[in-house]
């Protein structure tokens, strides 16, 4: 009778799973990938560029984004679900330094944006939002930190990570190169390196990088460029080396 | 009440506060700063209730980073003035914030502007003004003195003027503090001390 949006979309099936959650990171999975890296004394997200079409002004289409003068969050998944939850988290922000006269800690602000997704997969009417998550920033300590959510509600701290398009590839990278206490350029070397794996070249590759105390700042293309000549030379380099002890592996006649 | 005044000059507004805060005869403290950075390139000088001064300022200051967050660039002059203008009109027929205001700034459309504000919600986009009774001793003084696209060094001269006109004829003894915003954004702009 009445239509009122009080069903819930969400529902357990009988063996346990909610399928709209995890269409939602099916979603995600066709997203754009992004990767995160955490280094002693600066983070890096690193986003794979769709594209633009032709008459489309790249400018506006901006995957990574600024939260707060010290926090930085990049996504994977549906752009338009990322407006309403990068506007919530913006407010909430201000409101904390409003009223507590302190900056948020990136887990703050990662509890609460995962908090909001979570509400999405429990009440009436509403669908989970489609996107995960990187969020990035400093502590008032100074300590940096980097955050994952995805569209269950589920937050969790990281050294490095992955997500959308091809992330279990590039995760498995980041797991086998990733070194602790990275310099600058380490962290910008494995990012822009670990992204490499999956994208088509360094034109499609944008690239944010914090450091304690400065606001986030996105590298030139000619930088990126710089570094996509290294990590050229670098394979080059790894793959004359596995050759030549594959060679000497071989059995040689006396 | 407490005295602020701002004064627009060729490339930046110079402004000065008193640094009383205090309640009827006692003074609480004296090195108080009520200029408030809004953002780089604003300054919001607010006068009146102790506890609405704070919280309106501050108030006002998270939604300016809202909006530079949101947009990637700061609000206009123009824009921000109008927008406190409406939070006080908004308030002044329910509780209103008991608070007089300057905002001081500078921006690539107007350059050097300020505005003047009080808690019933008027407006003016002025040369030079003041709040409290420092107006009723200044503002002839600034009427003779103020000239178009004055240096800074003529304008922190017409404050020190100001500041031995309060000296000598103002009841209230106090310390100042002075700040000058412009296209490089805000410097705290140091005082001769008190003579």
């Amino acid at each position: 009778m009445s239509s009122r949006y009080d069903r819930a979309i969400t529902v357990f099936s009988p063996d346990g799973h909610l399928f709209q959650v995890e269409y939602a990171l099916e979603a995600v999975r066709k997203g754009a990938t992004a990767v995160g890296v955490r280094g002693k004394d600066s983070i890096v997200l690193a986003v794979e560029k769709k594209a633009a079409a032709k008459l489309q002004d790249a400018r506006t289409v901006r995957k990574i984004v600024k939260i707060d003068h010290h926090i930085t969050l990049a996504f994977a998944g549906l752009t338009a679900d990322a407006r309403v939850l990068v506007n919530k988290a913006r407010i909430e922000c201000q409101s904390y330094r409003l009223t507590v006269e302190d900056a948020v800690s990136v887990e703050y602000i990662s509890r609460f944006i995962a908090g909001i997704q979570q509400k999405y997969t429990q009440s009436g009417g509403v669908r989970p939002f489609g996107i995960s998550t990187l969020i990035v920033g400093f502590d008032n300590d100074g300590t940096p930190r980097l955050y994952q959510t995805d569209p269950s509600g589920i937050y969790s701290e990281w050294k490095a990570n992955a997500i959308g398009r091809s992330s279990k590839t590039v995760h498995e990278f980041l797991e086998k190169k990733y070194t602790a206490d990275g310099t600058e350029d380490d962290t910008l070397r494995l990012s822009i390196r670990a992204l490499l794996e999956v994208v088509e070249s360094g034109k499609n590759i944008e690239v944010a990088v914090m450091k304690r105390g400065e606001p986030m700042r996105l590298l030139e293309e000619s930088q990126i460029e710089e570094f996509v000549q290294q990590i050229e030379k670098e394979k080059k380099e790894e793959e004359e080396r596995a050759k030549t002890q594959r060679d000497s592996d071989l059995p040689t006649r006396s | 009440m407490e005295t602020i005044l701002a004064i627009k000059l060729k490339d930046v507004v110079i402004t000065l506060s008193d640094t009383n805060a205090g309640r009827s005869i006692v003074k609480m403290k004296d090195d108080e700063d009520k200029i408030l950075v809004l953002d780089q390139h604003k300054l919001l000088l607010t006068s009146g209730e102790a506890g609405d001064r704070i919280q309106f300022c501050e108030y006002i200051s998270k939604n300016v980073s809202l909006y530079e967050l949101r947009n990637g660039y700061e609000l206009t002059m123009n824009a921000a003035a109008n927008y406190i203008r409406n939070e006080l009109a908004t308030a002044v027929r329910q509780s209103p914030y008991q608070v007089n205001l300057i905002l001081a700034g500078h921006d690539s459309h107007d350059g050097p502007s300020l505005y003047f504000m009080d808690y019933l919600g008027s407006m003016q986009k002025m040369s030079f003004t003041c709040h409290g009774y420092a107006g009723y001793f200044l503002l002839s003084l600034l009427d003779k003195h103020w000239r178009e696209g004055m240096s800074i060094d003529e304008g922190v001269q017409l404050l020190h003027m100001c500041i031995q006109e309060l000296k000598t004829r103002f009841i209230v003894n106090t310390n100042y503090i002075a700040k000058a915003v412009g296209v490089d954004g805000v410097r705290v702009v140091p005082l001769l001390p008190a003579a």
